[in-house]
């Protein structure tokens, strides 16, 4: 039994492949592998990019329109009520008062500021351009907010409207390359 | 048994071993170099890295089986004679066996041939071919031995053959 083991084992070591055929086997592998991997970094990046193009789609979607976060962000801080830092009746008065301001303030279209009063103003932002912030009084002697901002490139977009919110009511309007939005 | 697959052999090692045991499946030397071929081929895309013999003896197996599932690879099947009928007992017979091993193979079936190859050249126990084949330990062992019968038998009549051919009256 022994002696047909020993053959057995002669015979299947006498089987051999050529080397030839080795490196043919060795080398489709690896080039396989790396048609493999090729295809799977395809895949994935295509996978990425699909995935970057629904969250800037979905992004967007969700994101509120600009004049909706002007609107916000001119209602919140309407809100807060903030004393003014320059107490005076007019426009030009705050203007002089407030140096920094590189536009000017003096609105053109005064039949929506008719009723209104000024109090006084002091400096403010919107959407990170610097702003005048003016308190108003209207005809029931509440208070309303009026900014004005030079039309930047950003707020250029912005659409004159009415925007109602949760929190009050924003008026927005362009007057002579500036943005003026009133919040009650 | 020997410690092959939990070494790390060398890839052309593991091809050669892989080529001799699809030659124990199909008894066919092209078809065992496409075989290790498609099952280096296939460990390779899949893992990267080949790194034991039992891995490639699975997939090779599994290859093999699939492809005769599919009629690619015939499977000759000997009439299974009855191990009795076949020549002389093997003890008289044994002295015969130097016959050519390649011929007297091609009569074993596909089954006997593996286990033997597993038992004898790889020195696997009838436990370990049980669970690589997925048989019961005992066929495994009726197995090996009608297969060593077989063989002893088949030699030794092929022995007594030349010799008649050699010495006619």
């Amino acid at each position: 039994m022994n002696d047909i083991d020993q053959q057995l084992r002669d015979y299947y070591e006498s089987q051999r492949l050529p080397e030839e055929k080795i490196d043919e086997i060795l080398g489709s592998g690896q080039t396989r592998r790396s048609n493999f991997r090729r295809h799977w970094i395809g895949l994935a990046a295509a996978a990425v990019i699909i995935l970057c193009l629904l969250g800037v789609f979905f992004l967007r979607q969700w994101q509120p329109s600009l004049e909706i976060q002007v609107a916000d962000e001119v209602l919140k801080n309407h809100a807060k009520q903030l004393a003014p830092e320059i107490h005076a009746a007019g426009f030009a008065e705050i203007q002089a008062a407030l140096p920094r301001l590189d536009f000017p303030i003096v609105p053109t279209q005064s039949d929506i500021l008719a009723s209104l009063v000024v109090q006084g103003g002091r400096y403010c932002s919107i959407q990170g351009e610097l702003a005048a912030q003016i308190s108003l009084l209207d005809a029931l002697g509440e208070p309303c907010t009026l900014y004005i901002a030079p039309l930047t490139e950003s707020l250029a977009q912005l659409r004159p409207g009415i925007y109602e919110r949760e929190k009050g009511v924003v008026q927005i309007w362009h007057d002579q390359h500036r943005i003026f939005a009133i919040a009650r | 048994m020997k410690t092959e697959s939990t070494s790390n052999p060398q890839p052309r090692e593991l091809i050669q071993a892989g080529y001799r045991y699809a030659l124990s499946l199909t008894h066919h030397h092209y078809d065992a170099e496409d075989l290790v071929q498609q099952a280096w081929m296939k460990c390779y895309y899949r893992y990267g890295k080949i790194k034991n013999r039992a891995l490639l003896y699975t997939t090779i197996r599994n290859l093999f089986f699939d492809q005769c599932r599919r009629g690619k690879i015939i499977s000759f099947e000997p009439i299974d004679e009855d191990p009795d009928a076949v020549g002389p007992a093997p003890e008289k017979a044994a002295v015969g066996i130097s016959m050519d091993l390649d011929l007297l193979l091609a009569h074993l079936r596909l089954e006997e041939r593996e286990a033997l190859y597993l038992n004898a050249v790889e020195g696997h126990s009838a436990q370990e071919i049980s669970r690589i084949t997925g048989k019961p330990r005992n066929s495994i062992l009726s197995l090996i031995h009608r297969a060593r019968q077989k063989l002893i038998r088949l030699a030794s009549g092929n022995a007594e053959q030349a010799s008649k051919e050699n010495n006619p009256k």
